[in-house]
């Protein structure tokens, strides 16, 4: 038995997704276009989906809560959608964005409060926590994307829960050790210095320090680390002191360190 | 007479810059490729991977890629670098390597679809320069400049020594971007109505042509340009970053 829907077109919605954010390939493209020319239901849809992504667009992602993200999708919970959300036709559509998918899921999961009718604060901690495991999935997919820019994306997606989820921390340690962007190595450090202090993630930065080969993230890596202001940390900042091959990085870790020594009486009069 | 001056220094600054490609340009061919981008219609992705190399990489209308390695200095003709270049194309990525590591420095001129999505990673060598890519610009670099002309989709830029300068005829929506130095400037240019908010160190020196709106925290300023939209990262940590409204 088909899971389509009677009357429609034989496309999934996450097809009509990727075709609202211009991901679909030429094919679908064309296969869609004229379907909706000839479906007002699906024209509607593709109105409420475009104006949900442009939401979503428009608001930073680290900043965003994980209600203000409830709430950006919950504009697109038209029923006409949910059904074929629930198919999870979308596990075979290619390479479609990781923060597509978690979009999808996320209308499920919003849909699902939605059925049962219940706003009690049991429900919204169900689905919160929901939101959040959808959230740190998406943080891991996106950041095994081959472009950069979609890494950027997950790590600013998965900067609010680098301090409640080990996944994440271990996700973004991993970046920092081996992504091949410097960039993507700076937005974690940018995103881990946002958020409370971790002291696995400083000890994995500075095991990482000797072996980063932009400066600009070392200078960084150091910011963080003597931020901190842990006295035990000295030693390792030392050795980048007088180690490091970079000049303005020996600096800075020679200001760092002396920020961690702990200044005696005498030195304070 | 000040803006004659103008004038002559902005000519001879050019100049400078396209000194090292232009010196390569007189160098004979010693090796080259082409080969042809998926016609699936979706973007092509071009991946470049080369040390000891600067590039000057322009967008041409037909599908294809294609590579043409030049000395930057002269070489003796027993030296035989037939075959340095590796070109293979796998979906809709095409990836431009050299067959081995180079003992002299090289100039690379690539040609590629003006929608392709862009992917360089160099080391040393000299300067990167891409113009009129119309798809996205990730450029890893060391030890040169990397300057983004007409671009219209987004770009991601790290090197460790030299200038940064990226100008947009138009931004791709919703896409972060970062661009980081060590030792150089930062020239951003950006269409007048771009919105996006600006991540950048309080102890750099920024210009703006932009009016911002600040907020965040003491070390990480974020500035909105136009109410603010997809981050921005700017990082020098020894040169200034220059915002210039298009």
């Amino acid at each position: 038995m088909s899971d389509i829907p009677e009357g429609r077109a034989d496309h999934s919605d996450a097809e009509l997704l990727l075709f609202a954010v211009d991901e679909a390939t030429p094919a679908q493209r064309a296969a869609l276009s004229s379907h909706l020319a000839e479906c007002a239901e699906c024209r509607a849809s593709l109105r409420e989906l475009r104006e949900t992504w442009r939401e979503l667009d428009a608001q930073p992602m680290a900043d965003m809560s994980d209600l203000e993200w409830e709430r950006a999708l919950r504009a697109a919970t038209a029923p006409r959608v949910a059904p074929v959300v629930e198919r999870r036709s979308w596990r075979g559509s290619g390479p479609a964005v990781a923060g597509l998918v978690a979009a999808v899921l996320l209308v499920a999961a919003v849909l699902a409060l939605s059925v049962v009718g219940a706003r009690q604060e049991r429900e919204m901690a169900r689905l919160r926590a929901e939101v959040r495991e959808t959230r740190a999935l998406a943080v891991v997919a996106m950041l095994r994307e081959p472009e950069s820019a979609q890494r950027l994306r997950g790590v600013a997606l998965g900067g609010p829960l680098i301090g409640d989820d080990p996944r994440v921390a271990a996700a973004f340690v991993a970046a920092l050790r081996s992504d091949p962007s410097p960039n993507v190595r700076l937005a974690v450090l940018d995103a881990v210095d946002g958020a409370p202090r971790h002291a696995q993630l400083t000890a994995e930065i500075l095991r990482a320090l000797p072996a980063e080969p932009q400066p600009a993230v070392r200078l960084a890596m150091i910011e963080l680390v003597a931020e901190l202001g842990d006295p035990r940390l000295r030693d390792a900042l030392n050795a980048v002191a007088n180690g490091d091959p970079d000049p303005s990085v020996r600096t800075r870790a020679r200001v760092a360190t002396d920020r961690l020594t702990p200044r005696s009486s005498g030195a304070r009069q | 007479m000040l803006v004659s001056r103008r004038i002559v220094t902005a000519a001879v600054l050019a100049l400078a810059a396209s000194a090292p490609s232009l010196a390569a340009a007189q160098q004979p061919v010693v090796d080259s490729v082409r080969i042809g981008t998926s016609a699936s219609g979706s973007r092509p992705v071009v991946v470049v991977q080369a040390a000891n190399v600067s590039f000057t990489v322009t967008a041409h209308a037909r599908a294809e890629v294609s590579a043409v390695l030049r000395p930057m200095r002269s070489r003796p003709s027993s030296i035989n670098d037939e075959g340095l270049l590796r070109a293979s194309a796998a979906g809709d990525t095409v990836r431009i390597e050299l067959a081995r590591a180079l003992d002299a420095w090289y100039h690379l001129e690539l040609g590629v679809p003006s929608g392709a999505a862009l992917r360089i990673t160099g080391d040393n060598g000299g300067d990167v320069r891409v113009e009129g890519v119309r798809g996205s610009a990730e450029i890893t670099h060391s030890n040169g400049g990397v300057t983004v002309l007409d671009a219209s989709g987004y770009a991601i830029v790290a090197t460790s020594n030299g200038h940064i300068r990226v100008r947009f005829v138009a931004v791709e929506r919703g896409v972060p971007m970062s661009f980081i130095t060590n030792n150089g400037d930062i020239d951003l240019t950006m269409p007048a109505d771009v919105r996006a908010t600006l991540l950048v160190d309080d102890s750099i020196s920024l210009q703006s042509e932009f009016p911002l709106a600040s907020s965040g925290r003491s070390r990480l300023r974020r500035l909105a340009v136009n109410g603010g939209g997809p981050t921005i990262r700017l990082f020098t940590n020894n040169g200034i970053v220059r915002l210039h409204r298009l």
